[in-house]
């Protein structure tokens, strides 16, 4: 249900191939976060997507965010941008209306409702525009960085809001650039002009080598803790920094 | 070139009060909405405030805009946008940056252009590329190298690194390095990417609730306790050292990387345990 299944998939932009048979599945009601290096062809892809391709099977409906969010921007409101796309598709009012302060309250955004989208700073522009989104009945949610202009706290929030969805059997494809955004997702996907690796999320985090190969920045404490092993200074994983302090300074 | 903003009015803001030191990295931070790029665009002289005074060089400017100073205060602060998602689509990178240089009324030079692409990592293939095939970060650089063509004194980056993955930005870490020891710049970063800033900064503004909250040293801004009521990220660098100076009552030097961080901590530990370490 609500999976995506790509098949021999050859992408070429400027007569340039980018994607040489490319293989890959996304699961249902999963959250999928696909990572890669700038310019690896994590847009083309989903430029794809979105577009349909004969090699490309899709179950179910699709609805995306892009990066640039001037461009999903239709309401001369917030509360009429947040309230569009609901309208568009004849839900009913009772519906329009408990869905719109059920996720106006979550994440906070009363004070901005009666400003004009153009008006926002970018990154209140991509909340709103990812809002009036999620408010509709979602199979298939594809996100091209759109959380990238967020502060680091709105983002952790919006995630743990995917791993509600998750409960729905939503299934969720976020591209992103920035590492951090795999936490809490089911499935992480590095794509590098080719598919490098398609793993769930738990073994990615442990496996060390993983990351050195593939020339990504390991989260803070992985890093530290490893350098400190390399000193001989501690000598076994750590789950969070107070018991690495606490480890280090007996 | 020095920039002071003296009890400014603008937007939301009432007298504020800011200093851009020369040939240094200044960041201004703050939460989504805070107005960081509002003040980007005093700084850059684009946005008109309705009082107060800017000060160049120790040069009171003229608010209306009349001054003709305004000419030569293009050529020299530069600004990378937010969005450069807007440029021109259907040009070529070279025709886009050769379109640049004549407004600035330079001369259209192939290897001017070259070179300030070669300098934000670019390789001269890229000349030929149109704009709308180009990726997000990609366009970001060639906004950059188009600024760095014209060779201002002040450089304003609207939050450059969201399109970025870590390589670029230590690509980016070393050009702003670069720029500031070498080419003597004036830098600004306006973002909230507290990670890169702790890296790249020498002094961090704050914005919160339209005025500013805190200014300083980028380790006195990180470690002070009016960020907790802020959305602002403190970097998890900045949290260890100071969970390890509560836990083993020492005052660190703080360091803005894990291998400096490691010998300064080999060291106490070695200290504590007279040489056995």
């Amino acid at each position: 249900m609500n999976k995506v299944e790509i098949k021999n998939l050859i992408l070429k932009k400027d007569n340039v191939e980018i994607y040489d048979k490319l293989n890959l599945n996304i699961c249902g009601g999963a959250y999928t976060t696909i990572i890669g290096p700038s310019s690896s062809g994590k847009t083309t892809l989903f430029n794809t997507i979105i577009k349909g391709n004969k090699n490309i099977k899709v179950n179910g409906n699709i609805n995306y965010v892009v990066t640039n969010p001037d461009k999903q921007i239709v309401g001369r409101t917030v509360e009429k941008q947040i309230k569009f796309f609901m309208e568009m598709n004849n839900y009913s009012k009772r519906q329009i209306s408990s869905r719109f302060k059920s996720i106006v309250s979550y994440f906070g955004i009363e004070s901005i409702l009666d400003n004009d989208p153009y008006n926002l700073s970018l990154g209140e522009k991509q909340l709103v525009v990812l809002c009036s989104i999620l408010v509709l009945d979602l199979d298939i949610l594809i996100l091209d960085n759109a959380l990238c202009r967020m502060n680091r706290v709105m983002k952790e929030k919006v995630l743990s809001y995917f791993n509600k969805l998750k409960k729905k059997k939503i299934t969720i494809i976020n591209f992103a650039s920035d590492v951090r955004e795999t936490i809490g997702s089911d499935y992480t996907i590095l794509v590098d002009k080719k598919l490098v690796f398609n793993k769930k999320t738990k073994e990615v985090i442990k496996d060390n080598k993983l990351f050195e190969d593939n020339h990504l920045k390991l989260p803070f404490l992985l890093d530290i803790t490893n350098k400190l092993k390399y000193y001989g200074l501690v000598d076994k994983n750590i789950k969070d920094m107070e018991s690495l302090v606490d480890e280090l300074w007996k | 070139m020095e920039i002071v903003l003296s009890n400014i009015d603008v937007c939301n803001f009432k007298k504020l009060n800011l200093c851009i030191f020369n040939s240094k990295v200044t960041a201004i931070i703050g939460d989504n909405a805070s107005g960081k790029s509002i003040i980007g665009e005093v700084i850059a002289t684009v946005r008109k405030p309705k009082s107060g005074k800017i000060i160049i060089d120790k040069n009171v400017l003229d608010l209306n805009m009349q001054d003709v100073n305004y000419n030569q205060l293009r050529f020299d602060i530069g600004m990378v946008i937010q969005n450069t998602d807007i440029t021109f689509f259907e040009r070529t990178v070279e025709e886009h940056m050769a379109y640049q240089l004549t407004i600035y009324n330079y001369k259209k030079s192939k290897k001017r252009i070259i070179d300030s692409l070669k300098m934000v990592g670019l390789n001269s293939n890229f000349v030929s590329r149109k704009i709308k095939t180009l990726s997000d970060s990609e366009r970001f650089k060639v906004a950059l190298a188009t600024t760095l063509s014209i060779n201002p004194k002040v450089i304003i980056l609207d939050d450059p690194t969201c399109f970025l993955d870590e390589a670029n930005k230590d690509e980016l870490f070393k050009l702003i390095k670069m720029m500031k020891l070498k080419y003597n710049k004036t830098i600004v970063i306006l973002g909230n990417d507290t990670d890169f800033i702790l890296r790249v900064a020498d002094y961090i503004y704050v914005i919160n609730d339209n005025k500013i909250l805190i200014h300083g040293n980028k380790y006195d801004v990180l470690t002070s306790n009016k960020l907790k009521n802020t959305n602002i990220y403190v970097p998890d660098i900045i949290k260890f050292q100071q969970l390890f100076e509560k836990k083993a009552k020492i005052k660190l030097n703080y360091r803005d990387n894990v291998n400096d961080l490691i010998k300064d901590i080999y060291f106490y530990i070695e200290k504590k345990s007279g040489g056995k370490a």
